[in-house]
């Protein structure tokens, strides 16, 4: 019993029920919003936005996030380096979370998000339920990837002492947001509903 | 159109499309299908519609105070060798846009002054928007009626830019950079931290007792 | 707390609550769902163009060899070509010999030209030598590798890395010279070349010979000075203080004070003698000699000398080879030897000095203190032949030869020759290049004090004494009349008259003193006379006094006058 099934609609933002209208471009009669029983072109966003964050995830953990001047020496901090000295200089929780924020959170966005794309596009008829959930999982884990960006943000902003100490955000961080704004992009685009179409069919 | 909604609502799952009735007595309904949470039923007492509508307008004033405090006031101050230096969010982006960072400064600036602070105000305006209706709609006035733009507008605007609001995460950050400094110099925690985290509370619990697919309904269907 | 509800089928036609949804064309003149794709070639596009600029920008890899490892860290260490960073140390590990380590560096790309066959690689660490502090900086930043590039045509990617930095670039013109020392001295590589005092060059090491007898220097003199270094030029050391006790005084000489804590080398070519064009400049290698002071370098080789002999009765003590043979101050030769013969005729031990003189009087080494130096193009007294100087003929006019001492303080003597009018009439016999000598000069000054003695004994004092007397009697009298003329003047002429009074009082008793002693003491005398000079200047001003106002003696001066 699904909606699209009944020929109704759902209003995404304001979640009014409605009967479907035999025309292209439909909108909600009581916020005004454009209305489709599936989001639009959504495997189509997805896949490209998909793929520019994979093309800039390179260059996100290559490039230094982070320059650190105390005294009289430099250190450029790529974000697994930064990960690296955190952990050895002995606060290895932090080092944890940072890891987590920062690489697992990302890899497992590009990578669900790139199955669930896949087993749309291939039709794959299993498991929706599970599927669904890797969904909800990476829409409500996606926004603290930006934790590393706001730290960087934080340090480059507070640490400016001179010759004493000096922090500098690197072009790293900027590639890095980008990963990140974009996967959250892509996961807002995808439309899990169309998981199901593949199982009801 | 009634007042509020009837009871035993249809209601689609966004993420597997299955056609839901929820009844009025739910009170965390799930979809039947993936158990996807869906918002609960509105109340039915319409003198409980309003008495929430009036508590969250309360919590609202006070969380727009606190954000206020949270953007002016320092979230941190360092101190290290004799040289001070403390940053609030405004002075944070500023301090970036100056040293040369504009994407890093406007990431920050959307997600943690211009989203909160929309949203906040956003809400307020909704829910202003939404009492008078309500008020109006008891006194007796014509129905169906059509909402105002603006109240529409303002729902629009909190529901967009709730998704874009981080300020949970800029807590978190707060507490890692502090502890990544505090091993090299002192730190002093600065009220806007205190002043956040009050924030995040209150509007949280106003979500949970407004959320707007609850303030939809109360808005009339417009005319085409 | 969860409540799945099932769902009703809900049959055709749908309960007339639910709304439908109202139809609202919007045009697009874009398709957003094709639109999109931009971001991912964007994007691709943005790493693309990193990755080739970065491909783009990377140098060549290279090795160096050392032998330690000291200062150098991977990731941070870099390489810099006059000061510019062209690469950086990413890799330093053990050399498979496990005699050295090898250091694996990138390069940037517009180092490519400088990989060639001859470039150098050296450490650049801090240092303090040849005279110069050097890399204190990398004290602080960490020590780097300087590269140096070479000139040839062949590029290559594995080199072997100097252990101490190459004093020279390659590119600084100039010649090497080679100098032949008999001790290195306080020289090392780096050390200074001064020419006049001015920095030209500098040492570039040192060889000793296979015998080790001598060492071979290298030394490197730069461009525009190396033209000025002829077949004719002299080295010496020019290390540390040059303190000389010698027949001329005590010297002291020190080129500057880098060669004062690290030793250097000086040259000059000195004028040529013979008149002609100018020796070319010595070619790259020539080989000198390196002197031990100024004036042994200065010493000309090419002086005709002749020898000679003077026989001192008397002690040689503080005569030196090499001493100066001074003729009424000139230098024309220098003591060659100083020997001890028993002289059975005379029973007593002689000392003949064995004295090098110059043929030429042009020839002399260096000009007395104060004159100009003798030469050939001079005002016309060129070349006058010693031989003659030191003829019979001069003997018999009362040339001798006499030691004497150049400074009392150091002892240092030299053979002074001279005429001596009072031995003109001394026979004496000489052979064939031989000085008769004359009795040293420790005789004379007692010779002189005799002399002093007796002129002042000749000084008639008493009668002095009388006159003087007589004098200052008259003086006395003088001041007297002017005493009772100072009774009737003004009181502010009174105590200046008095101050002439005491004055000459004094010069009074002194002389008197002066008188009754009568001693020459010239202290006392120049002490009188002194008081007598205020005494005159007093009563000067006495008179010009008078000039000016000559009622004063009967009025007293005027006060609107102004004066005392």
């Amino acid at each position: 019993m699904t909606l699209r099934g009944q020929g109704l609609l759902q209003c995404a933002a304001c979640q009014l029920v409605m009967r479907a209208a035999p025309a292209d471009e439909l909108r909600c009669p009581r916020c005004g919003t454009p209305v489709a029983q599936r989001v639009r072109g959504s495997l189509g966003t997805t896949s490209a936005l998909l793929i520019a964050a994979l093309a800039l995830y390179v260059p996100s953990n290559t490039l230094p996030i982070m320059a650190t001047r105390s005294g009289f020496e430099t250190r450029n901090d790529t974000i697994l380096t930064g990960i690296v000295e955190l952990w050895h200089s002995g606060s290895w929780p932090l080092a944890l979370i940072v890891f987590l924020a920062s690489v697992l959170i990302p890899l497992l966005k590009l990578g669900v998000l790139g199955y669930l794309v896949l087993s749309v596009k291939f039709r794959l008829k299993h498991e929706a339920a599970a599927r669904t959930r890797l969904y909800r999982l990476i829409e409500a884990v996606g926004r603290w990837s930006m934790l590393d960006v706001f730290v960087v943000g934080l340090l480059a902003a507070l640490v400016q002492l001179g010759p004493a100490a000096e922090v500098q955000a690197g072009p790293g961080v900027v590639a890095f947001g980008a990963v990140v704004w974009l996967t959250l992009w892509a996961t807002r685009s995808f439309d899990p509903r169309l998981i199901w179409d593949e199982a009801d069919d | 159109m009634s007042l509020v909604p009837e009871p035993g609502a249809l209601a689609g799952c966004p993420v597997c499309d299955a056609l839901n009735r929820v009844p009025s007595t739910a009170r965390q309904p799930r979809c039947w299908r993936c158990a996807e949470p869906l918002a609960p039923p509105l109340p039915a007492a319409s003198h409980v519609l309003t008495a929430r509508l009036q508590a969250v307008t309360a919590l609202l004033c006070v969380a727009w105070v606190c954000l206020i405090a949270a953007q002016l006031f320092p979230l941190v101050a360092l101190e290290l060798q004799g040289q001070h230096n403390a940053v609030s969010l405004g002075s944070a982006v500023a301090a970036l846009w100056g040293e040369g960072r504009l994407p890093l400064a406007a990431a920050l600036a959307v997600t943690l002054v211009v989203a909160p602070l929309g949203e906040a105000a956003a809400m307020v305006v909704a829910l202003i928007g939404l009492q008078a209706r309500q008020r109006r709609l008891r006194e007796g006035a014509m129905q169906p009626m059509a909402s105002p733009r603006w109240l529409i507008a303002s729902l629009h605007v909190w529901q967009a830019l709730r998704h874009w609001n981080l300020t949970e995460v800029l807590i978190l950050a707060a507490g890692i950079s502090l502890v990544k400094l505090g091993q090299v110099a002192t730190l002093v925690i600065g009220p806007a931290l205190v002043a956040l985290m009050a924030f995040m509370a209150l509007r949280l619990a106003a979500l949970r007792m407004l959320p707007p697919e609850h303030a939809w309904p109360l808005v009339g269907l417009r005319t085409a | 707390m969860t409540e799945e509800v099932r769902a009703e089928a809900v049959p055709a036609p749908a309960p007339p609550e639910i709304p439908t949804a109202v139809e609202a064309p919007r045009p697009h003149w874009w398709s957003g769902a094709n639109a999109i794709w931009l971001l991912p070639l964007l994007a691709v596009g943005v790493v693309v163009w990193l990755a080739v600029a970065d491909w783009l920008q990377s140098g060549p890899t290279i090795t160096i060899r050392f032998r330690n490892a000291e200062g150098l860290e991977a990731g941070k260490t870099r390489i810099k070509y006059r000061d510019v960073d062209v690469g950086v140390v990413k890799q330093v590990r053990l050399a498979p010999d496990r005699k050295g380590v090898v250091v694996v560096a990138e390069m940037a790309a517009d180092a490519r030209p400088l990989l060639v066959d001859d470039t150098r690689l050296w450490v650049v660490r801090a240092r303090l030598t040849g005279g110069e502090v050097s890399g204190l900086s990398t004290l602080l930043s960490g020590s780097y590798i300087g590269i140096d590039g070479g000139a040839s045509d062949t590029s290559r990617r594995e080199f072997v890395g100097l252990e101490t930095q190459p004093v020279l670039t390659s590119d600084e013109s100039g010649r090497e010279f080679m100098l032949n020392a008999s001790t290195l001295g306080s020289l090392e590589v780096g050390s200074p070349i001064f020419l006049r005092r001015v920095r030209v060059g500098q040492v570039l090491g040192a060889d000793l010979a296979p015998d080790g007898r001598s060492l071979a220097l290298r030394i490197f003199i730069r461009a525009p000075h190396d033209r000025l270094v002829t077949a004719n030029t002299r080295f010496w050391h020019a290390s540390g203080l040059d303190v000389s006790v010698d027949a001329g005084g005590v010297r002291l000489r020190t080129e500057s004070l880098v060669a004062v804590l690290v030793g250097g080398i000086s040259f000059e070519t000195p004028l040529a003698a013979a008149p002609g064009p100018a020796p070319p400049p010595a070619a790259a290698g020539a080989g000198f000699t390196l002197f031990e002071t100024q004036a042994a370098a200065l010493r000309r080789a090419d002086w005709q000398t002749i020898e000679y002999t003077a026989t001192f009765a008397d002690s040689v003590r503080g005569l030196a080879v090499g001493a100066p043979v001074e003729f009424k101050g000139f230098v024309i030769g220098e003591v060659a030897a100083v020997d001890i013969v028993f002289d059975e005729k005379i029973s007593r031990f002689v000392f003949p000095v064995r004295l090098r003189i110059y043929r030429d009087l042009a020839d002399t080494a260096a000009p007395p203190r104060g004159a100009p130096a003798a030469s050939s193009s001079g005002s016309g007294n060129g070349r006058f032949p010693l031989e003659q100087l030191l003829s019979a003929r001069a003997v018999s006019r009362g040339l001798r030869a006499q030691l004497r001492n150049s400074s009392l303080l150091t002892g240092q003597r030299y053979v002074a020759i001279d005429f001596f009018p009072e031995l003109r009439d001394e026979k004496v016999t000489v052979a064939a290049n031989e000085i008769p000598t004359a009795r040293d000069s420790f005789g004379e000054v007692e010779a002189s004090v005799a002399r002093i003695v007796k002129r002042l004994e000749a000084v008639p004092f008493d009668q002095l004494a009388g006159d003087l007397q007589r004098t200052l009697a008259n003086l006395d009298r003088a001041v007297t009349a002017t005493e009772q003329t100072a009774k009737r003047f003004d009181a502010e002429l009174i105590p200046s008259a008095r101050q002439v009074l005491d004055d000459a009082r004094r010069a009074i008793q002194d002389a008197r003193t002066l008188a009754a002693q009568s001693e020459p003491l010239p202290q006392q005398v120049g002490a009188a006379l002194r008081d007598v000079g205020r005494a005159a200047d007093a009563l000067r001003d006495l008179a010009e006094t008078l000039e000016r106002q000559p009622e004063a003696l009967l009025r007293g001066k005027r006060a609107t006058e102004g004066n005392r």
